[in-house]
């Protein structure tokens, strides 16, 4: 881990009404690092990676991003922060409307304020990298699943994000595109993405995190290495939680 | 008395001059009630404070009055608000306005069926809310709203002839005005009703070409 | 003797006139021609007359039917249904009354109908009862003072008013603004939507007299006669209705009716309506 994290949270907490979904969490992000966030459902994997661009607000804590301190109790600082953060929903959400190439260069052009031609030129050789540059034209209901989440990426990416968050990115597709997807992310990786990611795809974890974090309870339980973390896990809940995955299995496609 | 053509044929330059007020009076209403509906479902939409409650209390107002009353309130009341507005200018106000409070309702419906996934994607490519609402919500909601708002604007185009209770010359003021001099009241109420007809019926169709268009992106 | 028999003969012949008198208008109550079935088999007058023409036809502060037209109404009802209960009244405007005539919703129009060559193609006319002229209502200070200094501005009138006919066709670059109600065009004069309203001089002498900051120009135009219409082709009725006017004539109904309906200080102009022959003007 290098000496100064490209996301550094402090203390953050976040409560729904009655219902204490995340507590007091510190967690570090190097840059060109993968982060891999498992738990049991409602255990608040997707609040807290909200919390790290500000689809969920934090009611407390700090949040430090490339050395600077996120306001976050200012909804413009939230904006601003989100055109350096890129994310990757479960259900891919393309604009229905646009077609996969205007999905890739609307906020391009208006955020980052390029040129058409070169927010155009640019998306085809992203949608290249991923297979799909014959894809550009066409409306996302003409995609797959897998090739939508591709194209989502690739929509994230196009916006030169310094990280991207993806929350359960496969969980929606058909196992034979999963492996597409999954190659789009171990690619990222070895380009040196920052990325963090929540999933249940324990081969994926193994394979690619620098850091595997296990959550229970909107609390984060125990972190390490996937080495060490898969093979040693130190608390009864961890274990508990990684038989439970292994002995069902279908997750596991690595 | 017998079906009059020649008697039609004279009148037909009147006609037309109203068709025309009609026309110019119902477009400029629906371009502007859009407009007022877009505004004011993005207030809905976005829980603007304060200024959403002023919405729904504008649309429940609207909906729960006649037409006619409003119309004259436009027209006799407003002056004594130190609002004096021209014959037309009253005319285009009290059908947008009237229009206006339908066409939020059916554009809101239609942003109902834009889902959180979206907003939360467009948030985090960092558009703003307005944004949002402009590039996303807005367009994607006019494409499911389009046939209620299709509804609103023949409702519109054919409540226009309300206008005549003020005065405007518009078509119907025509026939009625005719009608009241020369008593030609089946030949003058079966040209308007046809030239009604006519009207919607071009709306209609430029709509389902609007549609058509709006809609390929649905289309595999 | 002479002189008793000569005062005997007059107090006879008074006695005898008198006796004549009660005769001749008995025998014109029988004289009414007999009421056609189309109309008796109703079994109630349906009329339309004016609900916005004071004193003509109007509602009273109660919202009942009042106005010299109105109790002309209630009079042929009596004579025709023998009593003033057998009546339906109905509101008519200038613009819908022949429509509502001709589609049988009413029976008979007495409501400030003028007679015009247009209207005759399309109703009958009974004989004229009164006639009636028209007038304009401005502004206190306005600068119109005779018709002709309406030309280059807007006039305020009724849709099938009289008056809308004969600026069409008198004075044709008159700009006008018609409205369907009275109230509507006398709103408009006041918020200044028009330069000034014309309609009948008989309903704009009410409203100038009641207001202050409104006169009326003074010059007479349109006039024409009124009477009541009916329905084309049932002769029979127009004839029945034509006999009703006229005993109401010669039963000084007329006067005893703009008695009750109007105020003192401006009743001469009506008496003159029903009683004198229709002046000359424009
Ligand atoms: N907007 C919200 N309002 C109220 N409660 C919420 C909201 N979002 C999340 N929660 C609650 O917070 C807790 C954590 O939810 P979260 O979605 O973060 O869980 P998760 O770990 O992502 O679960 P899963 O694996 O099922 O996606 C849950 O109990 C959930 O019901
Ligand atoms: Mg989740």
């Amino acid at each position: 881990m290098s000496a100064q994290p490209l996301i550094s949270l402090r203390g953050i907490g976040k409560r729904f009404g009655a219902h204490q979904a995340l507590r007091d969490i510190d967690l570090d992000v190097a840059p060109g690092s993968v982060l891999v966030l498992i738990g049991p459902s409602g255990s608040g994997k997707s609040t807290l990676i909200r919390c790290i661009n500000g689809l969920v607000r934090p009611d407390e804590g700090s949040l430090t991003v490339a050395g600077k301190a996120v306001d976050i109790h200012k909804e413009s600082a939230w904006q601003a922060l989100r055109t350096e953060i890129g994310m990757v929903f479960q259900d891919y959400a393309l604009f229905p409307h646009l077609s996969v190439l205007r999905n890739m260069t609307l906020t391009p052009q208006r955020r980052r304020k390029l040129p058409r031609a070169q927010a155009e030129e640019q998306a085809r050789a992203l949608l290249a990298k991923v297979g799909l540059a014959h894809k550009a034209e066409d409306y996302p209901s003409a995609l797959s699943g897998g090739q939508q989440q591709r194209v989502a990426i690739v929509r994230a990416l196009a916006m030169q994000p310094k990280a991207i968050l993806f929350d359960e990115p496969t969980s929606a597709l058909d196992p034979e595109t999963i492996t597409g997807v999954l190659d789009v992310m171990r690619d990222l990786a070895r380009e040196g993405t920052t990325m963090v990611v929540v999933t249940h795809e324990m081969g994926f974890a193994r394979e690619v995190a620098d850091r595997v974090v296990f959550m229970a309870d909107g609390q984060i339980v125990e972190q390490g290495p996937p080495g060490t973390f898969f093979a040693a896990p130190q608390h009864e809940r961890t274990r508990a939680f990684l038989s439970n995955i292994r002995s069902f299995g279908a997750a596991d496609h690595a | 008395m017998e079906f009059d053509l020649a008697y039609l044929a004279n009148q037909w330059p009147a006609l037309m001059r109203g068709l025309w007020l009609t026309i110019q009076v119902s477009a400029l209403s629906i371009v502007m009630s859009v407009t007022v509906g877009l505004c004011g479902a993005a207030i809905r939409v976005l829980q603007v404070p304060v200024v959403d409650k002023i919405v729904v209390g504008y649309v429940e107002f609207i909906r729960n009055t006649p037409l006619l009353a409003q119309l004259f309130f436009i027209f006799y009341g407003l002056p004594g608000l130190g609002l004096k507005l021209s014959l037309f200018w009253s005319g285009v106000l009290s059908l947008t306005l009237w229009a206006g409070a339908y066409q939020i309702e059916n554009i809101r419906g239609g942003l109902e069926t834009v889902g959180k996934g979206l907003r939360e994607a467009a948030f985090s490519l960092g558009l703003s809310p307005w944004r949002f609402f402009r590039l996303i919500a807005a367009p994607m909601a006019v494409r499911v709203g389009l046939p209620s708002m299709l509804n609103t604007s023949i409702s519109l185009l054919k409540n226009s002839s309300y206008l005549q209770a003020i005065g405007l010359a518009e078509l119907t003021f025509v026939a009625i005005d005719r009608i009241s001099m020369d008593f030609r009241t089946v030949e003058m109420f079966a040209a308007i009703c046809v030239i009604y007809l006519a009207l919607v019926l071009t709306l209609s169709f430029f709509a389902s070409r609007l549609e058509y268009r709006l809609n390929t992106p649905f289309r595999t | 003797m002479t002189h008793l028999h000569a005062t005997r003969l007059g107090a006879l012949s008074t006695l005898a006139t008198a006796a004549l008198m009660t005769a001749i208008s008995g025998a014109q109550a029988q004289s009414l021609p007999p009421l056609p079935d189309s109309i008796k088999s109703a079994g109630l007058l349906k009329a339309g007359v004016r609900c916005d023409q004071p004193p003509y036809g109007y509602k009273d502060e109660t919202g009942k039917f009042a106005g010299v037209e109105t109790d002309m109404a209630i009079q042929i009802a009596t004579w025709a249904f023998g009593s003033a209960d057998k009546i339906e009244l109905t509101c008519v405007t200038a613009e819908n009354r022949i429509p509502q005539l001709n589609g049988k919703k009413v029976d008979l129009l007495i409501a400030t109908l003028g007679v015009t060559p247009e209207r005759a193609r399309v109703v009958d006319f009974s004989k004229p009862y009164r006639w009636g002229g028209s007038d304009m209502l401005v502004a206190k200070d306005s600068p119109i003072k005779k018709l002709d200094d309406v030309a280059g501005k807007t006039v305020i009138m009724l849709k099938g008013s009289t008056q809308a006919k004969w600026f069409e066709d008198t004075m044709p670059k008159v700009e006008s603004l018609r409205l369907n109600t009275a109230s509507d065009a006398l709103q408009s004069l006041k918020q200044g939507r028009g330069d000034a309203y014309t309609h009948d001089a008989a309903t704009l002498i009410v409203i100038a007299a009641k207001d202050p900051s409104l006169r009326l120009v003074g010059e007479s135009f349109a006039v024409s006669d009124a009477a009541v219409g009916v329905r084309k082709n049932e002769a029979a009725w127009l004839a029945y209705v034509d006999a009703a006017l006229d005993r109401m004539k010669a039963e000084g109904l007329y006067a005893k009716w703009v008695d009750k309906w109007v105020p003192a200080d401006i009743r001469p102009f009506y008496t003159d309506a029903f009683t004198k022959p229709k002046p000359t003007a424009r």
